[in-house]
């Protein structure tokens, strides 16, 4: 399948700073890809040189066979966008915002009666943006990136302060686009998210790429060096994951398994578990 | 693309109608001057051209740079820039729909005082010119602010700054330094420029080009700010 994302030597200074430094990837057609990490790793700044809003120091990177720098124009007709803040008027309506995202990408009108059916936003339509939840306003920039009908859909931590069904929607909104043939760049701190939706992640640590691979390939590498043990002590129910090679792991298991009543203890690893090795030290 | 631009322009028109502030501002002089001007039943003052200037000032610049400020801090600005229509383009449409209203502003001063005096083709050439210049200080100061907050102490004092120099200036001695330096002040040229304009006339030449070189260096800043914004990813 060809790529639809291609990311070559991405490097991007701030002063000194290298927020991103010499990543690369690709990203198939169709495919969800994942890009993970701490606050600060570069996640935010890649997505912005690829969605043509920053210029990369230097690298090469091209979305939907255009060049991020020198046919961002072109690009951007390909291209919607999900930021973690809407990114709407608040004065105007859910319906309103949907049909200035239309009239900026030149798109038909039934491309907004289909995104608010789609997204569920029917009851809300006439509704100003200022008095909806946030739930629902992240809705409407789903709807507001999907209304010019997109081949390659970035989202930059979708459904982070949303609660469990207003995520769960969106998780489902995502996988139909999926099977639609849409491909999707998603960053995020939910780990559970990350290992169930994407196809393949990206984990950045201090502006690096240090691992990309499937979920499922990340935990088998994983799997064997740690111990997920959860017991009850004190009257509350305490979780570790132990790593194996830490020297300090065969004192802390055989006290807890001596003293406490152990509920689970199991060497399956979890993206979580990789995600912590990988960018131990790093602001969460 | 026109037709782009117009349905968009469509819906900004329908987030400007719904913004109280808006009207507030684009009332505000002409009440003001009104109740000035006319206090106790007489007009004894003469309409002046600082009114003018005070709702190019108060409309064009303090709700222009709030306007783009506003944008900014929503996140709508970073929407508009990852849609497929230039950014200039975008710049402009929303510019030139603030210096309609500006305009507008202006108008509504100019009845308030002037009743149905005729509107001369210079008045109303200086007052759109005028318009687009405070609009254009306005896009200035919002694009370039660090943050709301800033950028709203900066819009302020820049128009206290402006405003203050189109009071000052006419009554300065003309060999004064301060006059002189009061002079390139854009507020004061404009003011000038709508004195002659409000006499059927058209300003000096030095005047004309003073105010067409202030409109350059402004869009000029305008654009570097844009470009480094992009370059530096700040």
């Amino acid at each position: 399948m060809p790529a639809m994302i291609e990311v070559e030597g991405l490097l991007k200074r701030f002063g000194q700073t290298a927020a991103v430094n010499d990543v690369s990837f690709d990203v198939a057609e169709g495919e969800l890809f994942g890009l993970l990490g701490p606050n600060g790793a570069g996640k935010t700044t890649t997505v912005r040189m690829l969605t043509g809003l920053v210029r990369p120091t230097s690298g090469r990177a091209s979305v939907a066979g255009c060049d991020v720098v020198h046919g961002r124009q072109a690009m951007l007709r390909e291209i919607g966008v999900v930021f973690e803040l809407p990114a709407l008027y608040p004065r105007l309506s859910v319906e309103e915002n949907l049909h200035l995202a239309r009239a900026l990408h030149g798109a038909p009108r039934t491309n907004v009666e289909d995104a608010i059916g789609r997204l569920g936003l029917e009851p809300y339509r006439q509704r100003q943006v200022r008095s909806l939840s946030k739930g629902w306003r992240q809705r409407t920039m789903v709807a507001r990136a999907l209304v010019s009908r997109p081949k390659v859909l970035f989202l930059d931590e979708p459904t982070s302060g949303l609660d469990p069904n207003a995520a769960r929607l969106l998780h489902d909104v995502l996988r139909s686009l999926r099977q639609e043939g849409v491909t999707m760049l998603l960053t995020t701190h939910d780990m559970v998210e990350a290992a169930q939706l994407c196809d393949r992640v990206g984990i950045l640590s201090q502006g690096k790429l240090v691992a990309l691979d499937t979920p499922a390939h990340l935990i088998a590498a994983q799997q064997g060096r740690r111990v997920r043990i959860r017991w009850w002590e004190g009257g509350s129910l305490r979780e570790a994951a132990v790593p194996l090679d830490d020297a300090g792991a065969p004192e802390l298991l055989l006290r807890v398994l001596s003293q406490h009543q152990v509920l689970q203890i199991d060497t399956t690893g979890t993206l979580d578990d990789v995600y912590r090795r990988l960018t131990s030290g790093e602001e969460a | 693309m026109a037709r782009t631009m117009l349905a968009v322009v469509r819906e900004w028109l329908r987030d400007m109608g719904k913004n109280s502030m808006l009207w507030v501002m684009v009332l505000l002089p002409a009440g003001l001057s009104w109740a000035v001007l006319h206090a106790g039943g007489s007009a004894e003052q003469p309409f002046s051209a600082l009114w003018l200037v005070f709702a190019q000032l108060m409309t064009g610049l303090m709700l222009s740079s709030g306007h783009w400020l506003e944008e900014r801090e929503q996140g709508t600005w970073q929407a508009l820039r990852l849609s497929p229509v230039p950014v200039g383009w975008l710049l402009f449409a929303q510019a030139f729909l603030l210096s309609l209203v500006t305009l507008a502003s202006e108008l509504l001063v100019f009845l308030a005082d002037r009743g149905s005096a005729p509107l001369t083709l210079p008045l109303a050439l200086y007052a759109l010119f005028g318009a687009a210049l405070a609009t254009a200080i306005g896009v200035l100061i919002g694009i370039g602010g660090r943050s709301a907050r800033t950028g709203s102490m900066i819009s302020t004092v820049v128009m206290l700054v402006l405003f203050l120099g189109a009071v000052t200036a006419p009554g300065l001695k003309s060999y004064t330094a301060l006059h002189a330096l009061l002079g390139w002040l854009p507020s004061v040229l404009s003011l000038s420029a709508l004195d002659a304009g409000l006499a059927g006339s058209f300003a000096a030449t030095q005047t004309n080009l003073a105010l067409g070189l202030w409109f350059l260096v402004v869009m000029s800043a305008t654009g570097f700010l844009l470009r480094r914004q992009y370059v530096e990813g700040r």
